[in-house]
């Protein structure tokens, strides 16, 4: 889940790190695996919910969470010889990191559904080959997301950051996030934290 | 001195209270947050209030969401758990709780933070 969140946001080469955190990083996501929406308590998220972020007014909070069983349920919906899930159980590790960088957009970009962008990590819905596939233009950042992103953190190759400078079109990591459902390695009850370092004076 | 051990009895008494006198006893407190759904709460602020002199001390969680005062005077005290103090981190509805810090082994308390959900709501996709 981590890696598939850093493999994504790395083409925006800013300051903003997965679970490691960044000196200065005043602004902090958290991305919360849980297993349904029930557990949030509120009767208003649609039970087949991928992901939430939750809203106080017009400000996109830096509360998210992430639903394993919606996702889970999408794979099997598929059928049994189809459900990628259930060839490599692994991918829902993938797919979760995918619904957790959508919703760190909500946060980035500070906008609700009404501004999902069609072909971007900020469209409104995904299949579930998108979630759990291999490599897909819908998972690069467009290039108004890669600028909203550098306009509020630090550049990595800027004054607060390392070397690196961005350089056209990325693929996201071809590999298999590791998780294990059902129990270990990865499951309900994981918290990630996205590090946003922003740039100096805060634009946000 | 070899053939008295009373001496020796009397001295080492003497010094271990000595001792005691000149480091008066305090107290702990470890604690962690987490959330409604079970998840640890990272960078949550602490506020410990001392119900006597009114004294406060505050922290912050760690990434995983545990915290620690050590070297409290004991007596009672009111700790208040809220969000982190951006902008964005406005939706948690802020707990606490009155405790009793005695000298000696640090009190354990744990927090569950939840969301206000008649002022926040949220997006689902």
């Amino acid at each position: 889940m981590k890696d598939a969140m850093e493999g994504i946001l790395s083409a925006a080469d800013a300051d903003v790190s997965v679970d490691t955190s960044l000196t200065s990083a005043d602004i902090v996501f958290r991305v919360n695996v849980a297993a349904t929406p029930g557990s949030l308590g509120n009767p208003n998220i649609p039970s087949d919910a991928k992901g939430y972020t939750a809203r106080d007014g017009d400000i996109m909070t830096n509360n998210s969470w992430v639903f394993a069983t919606a996702l889970n349920n999408l794979g099997a919906e598929l059928g049994v010889y189809n459900n990628p899930l259930r060839k490599n159980p692994n991918l829902l590790g993938r797919g979760a990191g995918r619904v957790g960088v959508h919703e760190f957009l909500h946060f980035m970009l500070q906008v609700d559904n009404s501004g999902h962008v069609p072909g971007t990590p900020f469209q409104g819905e995904f299949t579930a080959s998108q979630y759990f596939g291999g490599p897909n233009s819908v998972w690069v950042l467009s290039k108004s997301q890669i600028a909203a992103i550098q306009g509020k953190c630090g550049q990595k190759s800027g004054p607060y950051g390392g070397g690196g400078t961005f350089s056209g079109p990325w693929v996201p990591y071809l590999y298999d996030d590791p998780m294990y459902w059902n129990g270990e390695m990865w499951a309900p009850g994981d918290t990630h934290v996205i590090w946003v370092r922003p740039q100096r004076p805060v634009v946000m | 001195m070899r053939g008295n051990p009373w001496i020796w009895f009397v001295l080492l008494v003497s010094t271990t209270c000595a001792g005691q006198e000149a480091k008066p006893q305090r107290g702990g407190l470890v604690g962690s947050v987490q959330q409604m759904t079970c998840n640890t709460f990272p960078l949550a602020r602490i506020l410990l209030v001392n119900m006597r002199s009114l004294e406060t001390q505050t922290t912050k969680a760690g990434e995983d969401g545990k915290f620690a005062f050590t070297d409290l005077k004991p007596g009672d005290y009111m700790i208040i758990v809220t969000g982190t103090s951006d902008k964005y981190d406005t939706c948690w509805e802020p707990q606490s709780r009155q405790v009793t810090i005695a000298a000696g082994k640090p009190r354990i308390v744990q927090f569950t933070l939840t969301i206000d959900w008649n002022r926040c709501e949220g997006v689902a996709d």
